[in-house]
């Protein structure tokens, strides 16, 4: 579809505006030690550009990265060095997610699910989070009769 | 909504496809200048406008992203609505004119209120298909119209999925257009469909089952579990039942006017083929009284379909599978007789004896029906002088069609030499025959009705020897 074949070819949405967006998330996260440079806004929204593509998925705003900051910029496992990258993994296993669920899962409760076993179980760890727990939570889902998407 | 035909402009060559008209009359405006870039771009931010607005809708709110095919697929189904309004101008200059000075949004949401109706007509078309449906044993037939469509009527979105044509629909209409998509390739389907019903209730449901039946057995197939369209089947048939003199709501053709026909066509230049089907297109529709005009182009579009058809076969010599021949409900079709199953002397003289002192011509029937195993010994029994009078059409009445063929290839077996597979035994005349019990067997044929003898002849030319020779 020639829309969506422009859209997907220039990597989505990454105006200034957007990323602006994301720096705004700046004033809820500094009070937990927790800031982004311009340069580390724009590099979250080039890698969810690459995870959407990798995944075959479509987004038209960048919600998924703000919710995905406030939410676990209280985190105790996630620190200054390394806030940008693990922003942009767990961005990856949220859209994952979606997929090996048949997107049986609204954005918000999978990210408070996300962040719940990342502060218990997981203790911090990406690995654990998508490859034991979400992949628990995946099979579960898949099983479940309560679809809440539209159904085709 | 444009159904398929594509729309040359009159300023250039350039094709505007119907079945992407919105997409194709931006590449069109930007070609001759009546849109530039900024305009184009402008259209696109409106459809992924509205592509966002659907996209929470279809998640119902609780996602922000999805599948790309599911997106593709939603864009599509926006594209589908904006074509439906579109391509309603007559001239691609005054659909571009309209998107210029209207934004997308309000000519999506026209093109959905297009679609919707669509829906709406389309079903209350269906409505009276349903109400209507012909009296006849095709599953396919039925289940498409019991099953497949009200299935797609109730699971059709004009929102999400307007492009989308799932349905399990099998039965085949003549002239199917599948580059439609969506509602309007129902609509285009069923408006088909029901002239095809209006036509095919011309005829009694009779001869209808009938013909079938026939078709079943020259294509060796259970017609009622067979996907094909009725509606080509029977216009061929009325068509070439024209073309012999008969009036044109009888289907059936019997054997020897199939050879009338045949020697009809082969006396003629190929040329003057169409020119024949033509006239009898004519008279077709003349006299099964067809004012629709519709209907009337429909039943005009058959012959490009049917003339190449036709002359190959009547150049290989398979006609049959063309014109579909008239015989007799199904008779007892296995043969009596095996070959090879013959009696011993020693036991054949003692049925002789047997069959002597019987008092009347049934019990000698029975007595060499439960006998006489093979043709040899049959017309052994024939020759024994153990017959008189009626007994023969005692005997002669307890056969098939397929035994009392055999019987007459023995008979007619100078007729059929000379005169081939054109020879018609229908009026058989009395003649010096070796035998008595051929010429009882003459007497016997000349009391059959006109009926059976075709039934008789008809397994008598399905068998003939593509040569002529009447051996078997």
């Amino acid at each position: 579809m020639i829309y969506l074949d422009k859209y997907l070819s220039t990597g989505g949405l990454l105006t200034p505006f957007e990323i602006s967006q994301v720096l705004g998330t700046n004033h809820e996260t500094q009070r937990h030690g927790l800031v982004l440079t311009e340069g580390e806004a724009r590099e979250i929204i080039e890698a969810r550009n690459q995870s959407l593509h990798k995944h075959g998925r479509l987004e038209l705003d960048i919600d998924v990265i703000n919710k995905m900051i406030l939410v676990f910029c209280n985190s105790p496992y996630i620190n200054s060095q390394d806030y940008a990258s693990t922003i942009s993994d767990l961005v990856d296993i949220f859209y994952y997610v979606k997929n090996e669920s048949e997107d049986r899962i609204g954005d918000d409760d999978l990210i408070d699910i996300m962040k719940h076993l990342y502060d218990k179980s997981c203790r911090g760890s990406t690995d654990l989070l998508k490859n034991r727990e979400l992949a628990l939570l995946t099979r579960i889902l898949k099983q479940s009769s309560d679809y809440y998407l539209h159904e085709e | 909504m444009n159904t398929g035909i594509e729309k040359l402009t009159s300023l250039n060559k350039t094709v505007i496809e119907s079945n992407r008209y919105t997409l194709s009359l931006l590449d069109y405006g930007s070609q001759i200048g009546l849109m530039d870039q900024h305009g184009i771009d402008q259209v696109q931010t409106a459809m992924l406008s509205i592509l966002k607005g659907l996209i929470i809708k279809y998640t119902r709110g609780k996602s922000t992203s999805l599948k790309v095919d599911t997106a593709q697929s939603i864009l599509v189904s926006i594209l589908y609505s904006t074509d439906a309004r579109l391509s309603i101008f007559s001239e691609p200059e005054d659909a571009l004119t309209y998107l210029k000075t209207n934004n997308i949004e309000h000519i999506y949401n026209e093109g959905l209120k297009l679609v919707k109706l669509c829906v709406d007509e389309t079903n209350q078309l269906y409505q009276k298909i349903a109400d209507n449906k012909l009296n006849v044993s095709l599953d396919a037939y039925h289940t498409t119209i019991d099953e497949a469509l009200p299935e797609f009527f109730a699971t059709y979105d004009p929102i999400f999925s307007a492009q989308d044509t799932i349905t399990s629909m099998d039965y085949p209409l003549l002239f199917d257009d599948t580059e439609i998509e969506g509602i309007y390739y129902i609509k285009q389907y069923l408006e088909k469909l029901a002239m095809e019903d209006c036509f095919c209730s011309l005829f009694s449901s009779n001869s209808v089952e009938k013909l079938l039946t026939n078709y079943g057995q020259v294509y060796c197939i259970d017609y009622r579990e067979t996907l094909f369209n009725l509606f080509e089947v029977l216009l061929t048939n009325s068509i070439f039942s024209v073309l012999i003199g008969n009036s044109a709501n009888d289907l059936s053709i019997s054997p020897s006017q199939f050879e009338l026909l045949k020697q009809k066509f082969n006396g003629l230049p190929q040329t003057d083929y169409s020119s024949l089907i033509s006239q009898a297109i004519e008279i077709l529709i003349q006299d099964l009284n067809i004012n629709q005009p519709a209907l009337n182009n429909y039943i005009w579009r058959y012959p490009s379909l049917l003339m190449p058809r036709f002359c190959h076969a009547l150049e290989h010599n398979n006609l049959m599978n063309v014109i579909i021949l008239d015989r007799q409900e199904t008779q007892p079709v296995a043969i009596k007789w095996d070959q090879g199953n013959n009696m011993g002397d020693e036991d054949f003289r003692l049925m002789v004896d047997q069959i002597l002192e019987c008092s009347d011509g049934a019990e000698k029937a029975a007595l060499i029906n439960s006998n006489i195993h093979s043709l040899r010994d049959f017309i052994d029994v024939l020759e024994a002088d153990c017959l008189f009078d009626d007994e023969y059409t005692a005997l002669f009445n307890t056969l098939g069609s397929l035994e009392l063929s055999i019987l007459a290839r023995i008979v007619f077996t100078e007729e059929l030499r000379t005169g081939g597979i054109n020879y018609s035994l229908g009026s058989a005349e009395e003649k010096q025959l070796e035998m008595p019990w051929q010429a009882e067997f003459v007497r016997y044929w000349q009391r059959l009705s006109s009926e059976k003898i075709r039934d008789i002849e008809y397994h008598i030319f399905s068998s003939f020897p593509s040569d002529g020779s009447s051996e078997f």
